[in-house]
């Protein structure tokens, strides 16, 4: 690739926001067909810099060139014209339009131009064109709400590809998708790459990086770091670049004794969802549940908690059977659950760190049935700063923090329950390298403190590096359960897509 | 002609009480004796007048605040031409705020409290309420400012003097038209008009009355309260065609209501076959009249109640004496008379449009 | 927000002096009383995520029964008869808000209706006089310089700021508001809170429904057309957010002052009122317009 010409590059790029130098003189370079990471630690610039490009947000210093030749983003049309196609996070696809409406949407083939009457025919014939180049099984008629996450990021790349993109920037494009999905994620972006079609990949999985990606160029602090070969430069190495330190850990594990055994699930059952679930937790210890996405996991916790009704099982705390039919008897009875999506169903976005972290247990802040702000804030401090949550003060709005110290304020609000139970549902998702290790951290201080943690997560080398046991569900069953010694990522994926271990 | 009026007034008054009694609802006006007997002096002053010249021109400028209900027929429009145009002659200066709709009450109320502060001369008010515009009169009248009630009443003692139409006689004469018309006998359906107010329940009841006395045979099968508008008029005829199938009449006690009803009626093909009464005379009234949907329409004098209106504020402030109360004159309008009608007391001139900013 | 109110307020006082009257401020602080007290209720509902947006129709219906209850039984019957009656119908709102399940536009939709129609049924389509001449007190009556209006709107503003921001019911509406999901996932039972949102929104209009009566001095069931339109315009211009988590008494407070003051200002200057109304459509847009844009900006 080194002979391949350049498609982008930026020299000198500057961007300020009120109070905040987001990037400062970046220098960024994308060769035709290549697959070039976008790496850095939340908050050093990735996300602005890929909208620059993208054209959502417009520079205050720097140039852009494209095939060599200076050219201007001035807004997102600018930027597709140039052949810059965009895959966010949040998608841009109307779920209840069909998937050839979307990926045609706003350049609908007309039959009668003069009415704009649409030709739905050449509409559809197109669209099967555009996802067989893909080798995408997707029926082009069915709506992109019935379809699953991965298949609509499919979606987004197909609808980049049918602008004669030259240039597409996926962001976090794997958050949301199991191993199998994202090895045909893989695939695509190999057909892409043979097309001549460069790839930004922003992603925090070094892993993923290392597999799919030819170069790497890493931001800190808004500012650029270095430009390396993925082939030739170690996770650690890169890990290095982008925190400015070594991290010697990175799932840094304490080994605790577990002692009695706090909670126990017997056969679970919810029509149709779960299907005899059994399990334990002991005190120190941390119990990961793997699977695909779909294999119930997020429901098993959920119906734990109260979240969701049951229609058979039971369940003890040390030993006692407990009823819990709703999310406060859970709490009452100590356990906690850190949620999937933490904008959707953890934080209160526009309350206070204070308010969010003091929410669970107002109870222990009411003098004669008022709040006594003066004890939620002394509580809220003592939180902010054994958890280290990066935040200028208590007021502020939870909104405004990075995902990692969202996810500390979840936390911190649980710990306020005194809760010796936490269920964690993908508790790093969306959190920069060095705010994992503050999670596992934290997941370790609570087991030294007695507590007792059921973690899902869809990154194995998570599961693998945590747990102390590791179960499978599939399909809302279990599938098999391993210890951490014994615990290989085939015998988990085996028996996650198949339901037994290899033989 | 003055006494008899009196006197039915009472017993009408009377009427309203044991009429609400049996309906199960509350009369709005059992607070206010006929207007007749309100006022504490003797006898003779009691008498309404049914004529009011134009005073002097005082060589002073007079503020006077007006509140009306609303300018959404002309029948307000021509009082409001009476108001502004009489004001111009006798050199006052006038301030027209209407409330929006018999609705909006608090508005009204607010717009007068506003009128107080702003320390006018003297306040006209054509009350949305008899009972809700109390307060708001013994406010003006504490802070010194006379008020003079038209065309709608309040039921306080605190107000200098009353200017209306007869209530009592549009009531009857429309009775009459119908009694005579329908000879044989008839069913006849009332649209009141909105309700609470004076002119609703005095026009109403003098009508049931007159029907009552001289012509048993002709039957009151319903009747529905409602606001002044064409489409309630229009809305309430079409429920009436659907209940009772054998309608020979219809009354009116204001004539929005009588444009939609008649138009419900040539809808339904009945133009011709019922006989509708009405007050006032908007244009699309006349258009009906000459249609023969609307058979008879009781005019008032609008523009009359608005002079007069200002007249007598101008007086009371040139602490001349003033009568308390003044019925403004009445004419029957039907196809033969149409064109032989002077309009200048009860529409204001063509083109003219009220200057409520 | 203040700003604004106080340069209102100079350049009404500029074009009449009048505005600045003792009898006119006590004017304006007395009609405005109504729409504080509506707003107050509109402030819990909205901040919660939801909407009332009955509170205009149970003026009518708390007017017309307390009036029927006050010409039976007596005045403080009649009273408590009154804000009872909007209390209940609250409850009712929210019962089908919390337990049915039904959105809260829809369902206080419905209430709009049916109150309407219940307050005109119960009256016969009439006002109801013949209400005993002390009620009129309540109404028109002053304490010191300061109309009895104005202070039951008063203490109800230090109430509801109280519980608003002191009590755990306050702390979980502002979090129903800002996520409801997270807050049945923290443990809030948000069925049983969202209830108390709107018995206390149906307690606010019951109140502003009798004092209303009191100032009418009759029962009257036409009462409070569009009124819960601006209860909901107070919260908003005064940078409340009308999906819920973000505002407060406060800024309500400054919603109905400009409210109040546009209206009475406007009146006093004379100008119609209907250009009035698309002055206040225009501002409304105008409040949202410039809060959204600071929020973007951030």
């Amino acid at each position: 690739m080194n002979g391949a010409p350049s498609f982008l590059e930026l020299r000198g790029i500057t961007k300020r926001f009120p109070g905040v130098l987001a990037l400062n003189g970046v220098d960024f370079e994308v060769r035709a067909g290549e697959v070039h990471a976008l790496l850095g630690e939340n908050g050093a610039g990735k996300s602005t810099l890929i909208k620059t490009i993208a054209g959502v947000y417009r520079t205050d210093a720097g140039e852009l060139f494209v095939d060599g030749r200076p050219a201007r983003v001035r807004n997102p049309h600018d930027a597709q014209a140039l052949g810059i196609g965009t895959i966010f996070q949040e998608f841009t696809l109307a779920p209840d339009m069909t998937v050839a409406e979307n990926i045609f949407l706003g350049r609908e083939p007309l039959r009668i131009r003069a009415l704009s009457i649409v030709d739905r025919k050449e509409v559809v014939r197109r669209t099967r064109d555009v996802l067989a180049s893909l080798d995408l099984q997707v029926d082009p008629e069915a709506t992109v709400r019935d379809l699953g996450v991965a298949q609509q990021q499919m979606v987004e790349i197909a609808k980049a590809l049918s602008l004669d993109a030259r240039l597409i920037i996926m962001d976090e494009p794997t958050a949301t998708l199991t191993a199998h999905e994202i090895d045909r994620l893989f695939e695509s972006i190999r057909s892409l790459r043979a097309r001549g079609v460069a790839v930004v990949y922003v992603s925090h999985r070094l892993d993923e990086v290392k597999t799919i990606c030819d170069r790497a160029t890493i931001l800190r602090d808004g500012a650029f770091v270095a430009t390396v070969t993925v082939e030739s430069t170690s996770i650690d190495a890169m890990i290095r670049l982008m925190v400015g330190r070594d991290l010697k850990d990175k799932f840094p594990k304490v080994v605790i004794e577990p002692g009695e055994e706090v909670l126990r699930v017997e056969h679970l059952t919810r029509t149709g969802v779960l299907h005899d679930v059994s399990f334990s937790v002991r005190r120190g210890e941390i119990v990961g549940i793997a699977g695909l996405v779909g294999s119930k996991r997020t429901e098993t916790v959920r119906a734990v908690f109260g979240a969701d009704p049951v229609d058979g099982g039971r369940i003890y705390l040390h030993g006692k059977p407990v009823k819990i039919r709703t999310p406060a008897d859970a709490i009452d009875h100590g356990i906690a659950l850190v949620p999937e999506d933490r904008k959707r169903q953890g934080i209160f976005a526009v309350l206070s760190v204070r308010e969010n972290i003091v929410l669970s247990a107002l109870g222990q802040f009411s003098r004669g049935g008022f709040l006594d702000l003066r004890r939620e804030r002394r509580k809220a401090q003592e939180f902010v700063a054994s958890m280290r949550v990066a935040t200028p003060d208590l007021e502020k709005r939870v909104l405004d923090l990075s995902g990692g110290n969202q996810q500390k304020v979840v936390i911190a609000k649980w710990l306020n329950t005194h809760a010796e139970v936490f269920l964690f549902d993908e508790p790093t998702r969306g959190i920069d390298v060095g705010g994992k290790i503050e999670v596992y951290r934290l997941m370790g201080e609570l087991l030294s403190r007695g507590a007792a943690i059921v973690m899902i997560s869809s990154e194995l080398p998570e599961i693998l590096g945590l747990s102390d046991r590791i179960l499978v569900m599939r399909d809302g069953r279990i599938c098999g359960e391993f210890t951490r010694a014994e615990a290989t990522e085939e015998d988990i994926l085996n028996c996650a897509l198949r339901g037994a271990p290899a033989a | 002609m003055h006494l008899r009026t009196l006197n039915r007034a009472l017993v009408v008054t009377a009427g309203i009480a044991i009429l609400g009694c049996g309906r199960g609802t509350q009369p709005a006006n059992e607070a206010t004796p006929a207007a007749g007997t309100s006022a504490p002096a003797a006898a003779p002053a009691a008498e309404p007048v049914t004529e009011y010249a134009r005073p002097a021109k005082p060589s002073k400028q007079y503020r006077i605040g007006i509140s009306i209900p609303h300018l959404a027929n002309p029948h307000y429009v021509g009082q409001a031409y009476g108001y502004i145009d009489e004001a111009q002659q006798l050199g006052a200066q006038v301030t027209l705020l209407e409330a929006g709709g018999y609705e909006h009450l608090d508005k009204q109320i607010s717009q007068v409290e506003d009128l107080i502060a702003s320390k006018v001369d003297a306040i006209i008010l054509a009350a949305i309420s008899g009972p809700g515009t109390v307060a708001v009169v013994e406010q003006a009248a504490a802070a010194g400012i006379p008020v003079i009630n038209v065309n709608v009443m309040t039921d306080s003692d605190k107000v200098v003097t009353r200017i209306r139409s007869d209530d009592d006689v549009i009531g009857r004469m429309q009775a009459d038209f119908m009694g005579e018309r329908l000879k044989n006998g008839g069913n006849v359906v009332m649209l009141r008009g909105a309700p609470g107010t004076s002119w609703a329940e005095i026009r109403g009841n003098a009508f049931r009355k007159q029907l009552a006395d001289k012509y048993p045979s002709v039957k009151v099968l319903g009747e529905q309260y409602s606001q002044s508008t064409p489409a309630d008029g229009l809305r309430l005829m079409e429920d009436f065609l659907q209940t009772y199938p054998q309608i020979s009449g219809v009354y009116n006690g204001a004539d929005s209501t009588a444009v939609g009803a008649a138009q419900a009626v040539k809808s339904a093909g009945k133009a011709g076959s019922i006989v509708m009464t009405a007050t006032d005379f908007q244009i699309d009234t006349e258009k009906f009249i000459r249609d023969g949907v609307i058979s008879a329409s009781v005019l008032q004098q609008p523009v009359t109640m608005g002079r007069w209106g200002v007249r007598a504020a101008v007086s009371y402030l040139e602490k001349k004496s003033v009568p308390p109360v003044m019925f403004t004159g009445l004419m029957t309008a039907t196809k033969d008379n149409l064109d032989k009608l002077d309009l200048t007391t009860v529409r204001a001139p063509a083109g003219w449009t009220p200057p409520v900013r | 927000m203040p700003a604004i109110i106080v340069a209102l307020a100079i350049v009404f006082g500029s074009i009449n002096p009048n505005f600045w009257s003792v009898t006119n401020l006590a004017n304006v602080s007395r009609q405005v009383s109504i729409l504080a007290l509506l707003s107050l209720g509109q402030t819990f509902a909205i901040l919660s995520g939801g909407i009332d947006l009955s509170v205009g129709s149970l003026l009518a219906l708390v007017s017309v029964v307390c009036a029927q209850v006050m010409r039976e039984f007596g005045l403080v019957e009649g009273i408590a008869a009154g804000v009872t009656a909007g209390g209940v119908a609250g409850l009712v709102s929210g019962l089908i808000i919390a337990r049915a399940r039904v959105p809260a536009f829809i369902a206080t939709l419905g209430m709009l209706v049916a109150a309407r129609g219940a307050a005109l049924t119960l009256s016969g389509g009439l006002p109801i006089a013949g209400l005993p001449r002390e009620f009129l007190v309540l109404g028109a009556g002053y304490i010191g310089p300061f109309p009895i209006p104005t202070v039951v709107a008063v203490v109800a503003f230090l109430l509801a700021h109280v519980i608003l921001s002191r009590t755990r019911f306050g702390r979980y509406v502002y979090a129903m508001g800002s996520n409801e999901e997270a807050a049945v996932l923290s443990g809030i039972n948000v069925a049983k809170y969202k209830m108390l949102v709107y018995v206390a929104s149906g307690l606010f209009a019951g109140v502003a429904g009798v004092i209303l009566t009191a100032r009418v001095i009759s029962g009257q069931p036409t009462l409070g057309e569009v009124q819960e339109l601006y209860s909901i315009a107070a919260v908003v211009i005064g940078g409340g957010r009308i999906s819920g988590g973000v505002g407060g008494i406060g800024t309500t407070l400054m919603g109905v002052l400009v409210l109040g003051i546009l209206g009475n200002g406007l009146n006093l200057v004379q100008v119609s009122s209907y250009i009035q109304n698309i002055v206040i459509g225009a501002i409304i847009v105008g409040a949202v317009y410039v809060d959204l844009a600071r929020e973007r900006r951030q």
